[in-house]
């Protein structure tokens, strides 16, 4: 969806900077002034304008810290404007990020600054080109992981490598997922895990990089240097430290401590773009589905669930659209039927007074369905001929199904999984098809996590 | 006899000076708003609403009053009247209410009211000085007046003697025992005599007592001497009356019962402008525009021409904002502004927009209270119901004298359905967001006979009134009529369109939610519309040679009791164009209620009853799962327990779908030619072939007592045709017939009104998607480019559900028994016609059964 993004200054409405997405033509001054017009002139009256929408478009406002306002005008996205928020949100703290905060806060020469921020731009755009990203972690806020069972090895390599750098934060990343990651680095806020795997994947392609970042909410004042140093396409190794050691220095150790994973990175990394075991089964039907932890800001997601035959399956529907839809998916249940850790995501799921337990909508073309337990949501995108949802949660002959195929490998799990399910959680013995990948992902990431 | 007494009167009204009389203890005290504001241009009308509540039943053919008088060179006086409403409430308690009403060029609309307790007046005497009508010119006296009444203008009532003050035997009660009977109680005033001089002096007002004439002390026996004694004296013109108005009980409050809480707000509203009770913080409507207005009329706001309400406000203070986002919104995305969401105080309000060429309506609520979607829907609905009442919106809103019943209406809409938290709402506004009217499903026998009573009126061919015998082309054509009986609506001979505007009217009017609650002695309504079908959505293309006849419209409404007979009239076209304000036809109105009075007999009110008490398809209150608990917590327990373990057994599939077999044993309260018996045999037949297998299982499995222990016995009776059921709600729309059915909310309970909220409230956010979905649908049939580009995930949505779980909060509750799981479940068809049904039910229901029931619903078709 095309956008407008406008970034001026709070206090007096000078235009810093406008990014556009998509076809669309640029804006003549007296239109942003108008925009920014109307909100500065109902905030003298007491008043926030948060935001408006049209029968297509929604305008949104946001002020950050009295200095900087951030106005997108976007097509409408027919959901709770928490995302609209959360989007702009993300951008300021990608500023933040690149830029850091006492700069942003206190503009002292608007010029300089108009030159300054550009360093801003590929971040920023890059999140307004949300639909090209193959993550979701900018909607969900929680940071994209990939599941694979090499990881346990990996966790050993990267402690390693991360000592060496005399650090304790470092990460590995698959094709801008998060692979494994050093338990410090799991300390940081979902929006800075979100944030860090996306400068790596927004920066261009080079075999290391030392980038300064501020962490927006650990350190927005004092920069960090972010080590980065690829150890095969699309596997990133990353080391947040301090002033030593210098990237040289480092690179020279990066081989030593590496070469004798390269096997496991080499499997994980063919793991991508299904992102979790091949041996883990999953229906024909499923086009895609996207899991999160709203608890440890970890999500999951694929589109691309196997290896298709065209042949045999017919022409399916293409992984961009399946993103797409997950995505407008995902906005749609959250923020109206469950809540997240989303600013603002959680006051109309409130307005229910019984929770909600699971959603599905089905059209001609596809089918959704959207599941909540505990910290975990799981939203999965079928195929139109898939038999009716609902089947899945009512009927116990799925289950049946699943279990009798032969070539599934998690017969073995059964009993294992058994054990892993909160005891609460009786419903199992009704749940079907969708719900057995998402126990058995929860269980998965559980032990390997 | 009142009939006859009717057409006699009719004619012998001139055509210039219209009159439409009523006779009644109603009058009507000439109190004039010191707001009036005179508009020399405004002529004469003759619409009346008058409504007359009393819930014991009496008949209403003594009835109160319409109003209407004047000519074209009658002052404005004459545009306002006020009429009393008395409500005999239970234990014989009076409620009082005085309305005005106001008359404006295009109808007559409720003005303000008090409800008059009559606390400051407490035994106040009023002294007042009439000059007597010599030549018993009161066009209102007939033959058969009273002295009183000729001389006076007074129509006279009589008090037992003994309590002269006490409210308890109120006015009805000494008018049952009849005019004739002689006692020494004092003489009341009943009502007022249109065009006489009681009711122009204005303080004279029915219900007080008249103690004196002339100093000369009065009873009933002895009025009619004293009075014909200053007939033949004649030696002055002027009288002098010294009146008393009796204190109305105080306690009349409890009258309103608990239940009919916010239907007593109705009530006072109906009849009420005074904002008794606080609008909710936040609502505010404005009409802006950007032309040049005159500071002075608008009390030197710029470009507002219409406020609501008068207090200046947040919204009203930013309103530039508004003004300068839809123009700029509308430059940039290319389609119009419609919502907005702002921070007042750390409150947060939404506001949504009409664009009315330069003219701008907004309209503000509180976010707490409503949801956006619903703000978006009422203020579409509040813009068809002012095109339908005034033409236009800028006629609406730009004439200043449209104001007072504007600010009524919005009045109500804020406090009936903006009002309402979300928790507190008794009746649920959020069905006011479907366009269509509820009905209730009749037997087609009943059906039947009410379409040809209503056929027969709607032919118009009243033997007396023919147009041979008068000679005169008629003045108005029927185009349609309906009937709601208690806000359901029983049959309509109207095309859809004209029936959505007729229900938003009654809707938001808070006329169908009166009619629901409490029973109306009479209601008269008589106004000019502008229906939507003739004015607004004119196609294009004519069928060829054929044109729809250019004329004006005009609705009448006439409540008795519990029912409303909506008729839509046209003038021009086949008969005679009306210029002027016309008013309606007193013998017309006279068929309308006979109409009505027949249409409501007591079989079908039986009838009608019976179905909403019951309803179609018996259904499940979410409270029966814990109302055991407190008694016998095993039953609840085992009946869940056992469901989910039939469920997980595959052998056993077939249980639920034997539960829903017919069972023979049962009582059964249907009477078995009804066709709700009928629908569900054939339904049960259907199953039973399937849940063969079932019967064997309900030998072994403990079903006899599982039913009577999940279904108390209170309620046993409503379940009995089918053994037990999953389903706690239902709703069904039918966008053609603009109609909606559910199931009656008989079913009490804290849960289940949880959940019936939870139902609505979900049904919102389903509706919306459908719309979404719709919308897509055509922007893709359209094939146009937008430039922020489609989001195309929800096109062609056919079903959307949601699963929702109830944990009680008191303790052991912890146990998974204990949890109540439902679905909400909305699906749309589009073929063959437009059509939505939304289902809550127990999540024990098995996908093949929700299937069938959805397939059948929509091989059914409503009329």
């Amino acid at each position: 969806m095309a956008a407008y993004l406008f970034c001026l200054t709070a206090e007096g409405g000078v235009p810093l900077f406008s990014r556009t997405k998509g076809d669309l033509k640029p804006l003549p001054f007296p239109v942003i002034g108008s925009l920014n017009g109307v909100h500065m002139f109902a905030s003298n009256q007491a008043v926030s304008l948060l935001s408006t929408t049209t029968d297509d478009a929604k305008v949104v406002w946001r002020v950050f810290h009295d200095s900087l306002t951030l106005i997108m005008v976007s097509g409408d996205d027919n959901a709770c404007d928490c995302h609209f928020n959360q989007l702009l949100n993300l951008v300021f703290q990608s500023m933040v990020l690149v830029y850091g905060q006492d700069d942003l806060i206190h503009i002292k020469n608007v010029e300089r600054f108009k030159k300054e921020i550009k360093v801003c731009y590929h971040m920023v755009d890059t999140l307004l080109s949300h639909d090209e990203l193959s993550t979701f972690s900018d909607v969900t806020n929680a940071v994209d992981t990939i599941l694979a069972p090499e990881n346990q090895v990996l966790q050993a390599f990267l402690d390693a490598f991360v000592e060496a750098a005399d650090s304790s934060y470092g990460c590995l990343l698959v094709h801008g997922k998060v692979a494994v990651a050093t338990r410090k680095w799991w300390t940081f806020t979902s929006t800075e895990l979100v944030l860090l795997s996306m400068i790596v994947a927004a920066s261009p392609k080079c075999s290391s990089r030392d980038i300064p970042v501020f962490l927006p909410h650990t350190s927005p004042t004092v920069p960090h240097r972010l080590l980065t140093y690829q150890l095969m396409k699309g596997v990133e190794v990353c080391a947040v430290c301090g002033p030593n050691p210098s990237l040289a220095s480092l690179e020279m150790e990066v081989g030593r401590f590496w070469r004798a994973a390269y096997e496991s990175l080499k499997a994980v990394s063919r793991l991508h773009p299904r992102n979790f075991p091949t041996n883990m089964p999953i229906d024909q039907n499923i086009l895609g589905f996207l899991l999160v932890n709203v608890e440890s800001h970890k999500s999951l997601c694929t589109v691309q669930p196997m290896e298709e035959d065209t042949r045999k399956t017919g022409k399916t529907m293409g992984t961009m659209r399946r993103r797409e839809i997950l995505r407008s998916f995902y906005k749609y249940v959250v923020g109206t039927y469950f809540p997240s850790t989303i600013e603002g995501s959680s006051e109309e799921p409130s307005q229910f007074s019984h929770k909600v337990l699971e959603t599905y909508i089905t059209s001609d073309t596809h089918k959704c369905y959207a599941i909540q337990s505990g910290p975990h949501q799981m939203f999965a995108l079928f195929q139109p001929c898939h038999p009716h949802l609902r089947n899945e949660i009512c009927n116990t002959e799925d289950n049946d199904y699943v279990y009798q195929r032969q070539d599934c490998p998690f017969i073995t799990h059964h009993n294992l999984l058994l054990n892993v399910i909160p005891s609460g959680q009786q419903s199992f013995f009704c749940i079907g098809l969708v719900n057995i990948i998402f126990w058995l992902l929860i269980f998965y990431k559980n032990m390997n996590m | 006899m009142g009939e006859a007494r009717h057409r006699e009167r009719t004619s012998k009204v001139e055509p210039s000076k219209c009159h439409c009389y009523a006779q009644g203890r109603d009058g009507f005290p000439n109190t004039l708003p010191r707001s009036l504001n005179p508009n020399s241009n405004q002529t004469k009308v003759c619409n009346g609403l008058a409504c007359d509540i009393a819930s014991d039943g009496l008949p209403a053919h003594r009835g109160s009053a319409m109003s209407c008088e004047g000519s074209r060179e009658e002052d404005v006086n004459n545009r306002y009247r006020s009429l009393q409403i008395q409500h005999n409430g239970h234990n014989d308690k009076v409620l009082q209410c005085t309305c005005k009403f106001k008359y404006t060029k295009s109808g007559f609309h409720i003005w303000s009211s008090r409800v008059c307790h009559n606390r400051n007046m407490d035994g106040a005497l009023t002294e007042v000085y009439i000059s007597i009508n010599s030549k018993f010119a009161h066009s209102g006296c007939n033959k058969n007046s009273s002295l009183c009444e000729k001389l006076l203008g007074i129509v006279p009532g009589v008090l037992p003697r003994d309590c002269p003050v006490d409210s308890k035997n109120n006015l009805n009660v000494s008018q049952k025992k009849g005019t004739c009977e002689k006692n020494e109680g004092p003489v009341c005033v009943k009502g007022l005599v249109p065009d006489s001089s009681a009711l122009r002096c204005r303080k004279i007002k029915a219900g007080q007592v008249l103690l004196t004439i002339n100093d000369c002390r009065v009873s009933w026996r002895t009025v009619d001497a004293v009075l014909s004694e200053l007939q033949a004296s004649r030696n002055s013109n002027k009288v002098k009356l010294t009146l008393k108005t009796l204190p109305v009980h105080e306690t009349c409050a409890p009258v309103l019962r608990k239940r009919n809480l916010l239907s007593g707000q109705v009530i006072s509203h109906a009849v009420n402008g005074d904002n008794c009770s606080p609008l909710p913080p936040g609502g505010s409507v404005l009409y802006l525009t950007l032309d040049e207005t005159e500071k002075e009329e608008n009390g030197g706001k710029e470009n507002v021409l219409y406020q609501f309400p008068k207090t200046g406000s947040k919204v009203e203070a930013i309103r530039g904002a508004f003004i300068t986002l839809s123009h700029t919104l509308k430059d940039l995305t290319d389609t119009p502004t419609k919502s907005s969401s702002l921070l007042i105080d750390s409150s947060p309000c939404q506001v949504c927009y009409h664009v009315e060429g330069r003219n701008l309506l907004i309209m503000a609520a509180a976010a707490c209270r409503k949801s956006l979607f619903e703000l978006e829907t009422i203020l579409s609905d509040l813009v068809r119901l002012l095109h339908v009442l005034y033409g236009t919106i800028d006629c609406a809103f730009t004439d200043p004298g449209n104001h007072p019943s504007l600010d009524h209406l919005f009045t109500m809409v804020y406090q009936c359905f903006l009002g309402a938290d979300r928790r507190e709402t008794v009746a649920f506004p959020y069905l006011s967001c479907l366009p269509s009217a509820q009905a209730l499903l009749l037997s087609e026998e009943v059906k039947g006979q009410l379409s040809t009573e209503l056929s027969s009126f709607e032919a118009g061919d009243f033997a007396d009134k023919s147009d041979d015998k008068c000679g005169v082309r008629r003045a108005y054509t029927i185009l349609g009529s309906c009937v709601f009986y208690k806000g359901h609506l029983l049959t309509s001979h109207l095309p859809t369109s004209d029936l959505l505007d007729i229900h938003l009217f009654l809707a938001y009017h808070g006329l169908l939610h009166l009619g629901d609650n409490w029973p109306v002695k009479q209601l008269i309504f008589w106004q000019e519309i502008f229906p939507t079908r003739r004015c607004q959505d004119v196609p294009e293309k004519h069928v060829f040679g054929y044109f729809e006849p250019d004329g004006r419209w005009f609705l009448l409404i006439v409540g008795v009791e519990h029912g409303l007979l909506c008729v839509l009239l046209e003038s021009g076209g086949c008969c005679t164009r009306m210029e002027g304000s016309p008013t309606p036809d007193c013998f017309f109105i006279d068929q309308a209620k006979a109409t009505l009075l027949q249409l409501m007999s007591s079989q079908l009110i039986k009838h009608c009853e019976l179905r909403l008490q019951s309803g179609v398809i018996p259904s499940l209150s979410a409270d029966w799962f814990y109302n055991g608990k407190q008694n016998n917590m095993q039953p609840t327990v085992r009946w869940s327990g056992d469901l989910i373990n039939q469920i997980s057994n595959p052998t056993d599939r077939d249980y639920i779908v034997r539960s829903n077999r017919l069972d023979k044993n049962s009582p059964l309260t249907v009477p078995l030619d009804s066709p709700t018996f009928q629908r569900s045999a054939s339904l049960n037949g259907t199953i039973s072939g399937i849940g063969d297998k079932g019967h064997r299982l309900a030998r072994s499995s403990d079903l006899s007592g599982l039913k009577s222990c999940v279904i108390p016995s209170s309620h046993s009776s409503r379940l009995s045709v089918r053994g037990d059921t999953s389903l706690f709600h239902y709703l069904y729309f039918d966008s053609v017939e603009a109609v909606f059915i559910a199931s009656p909310p008989h079913i009490q309970g804290p849960v289940h009104r949880e959940l019936m909220k939870n139902f609505h409230q979900t049904c919102l956010s389903i509706r919306k998607l459908f719309g979404l979905s719709q919308r897509v649908q055509t922007l893709l049939d359209e094939d146009s480019e937008r430039c922020f580009g489609v989001d195309v995930t929800f096109d062609l949505v056919e079903e959307h559900g949601i699963l929702f779980q109830y944990k009680p909060e008191w303790p052991h509750a912890a146990k998974k028994s204990q949890t109540l799981t439902y679905w909400v479940v909305g699906r749309v068809f589009s073929k063959p016609m437009p059509q939505e049904l939304y289902v809550c039910f127990h999540e024990s229901t098995p996908q093949n059964l929700v299937e069938l029931a959805f397939r059948l619903s929509f091989g059914h078709s409503l009329q």
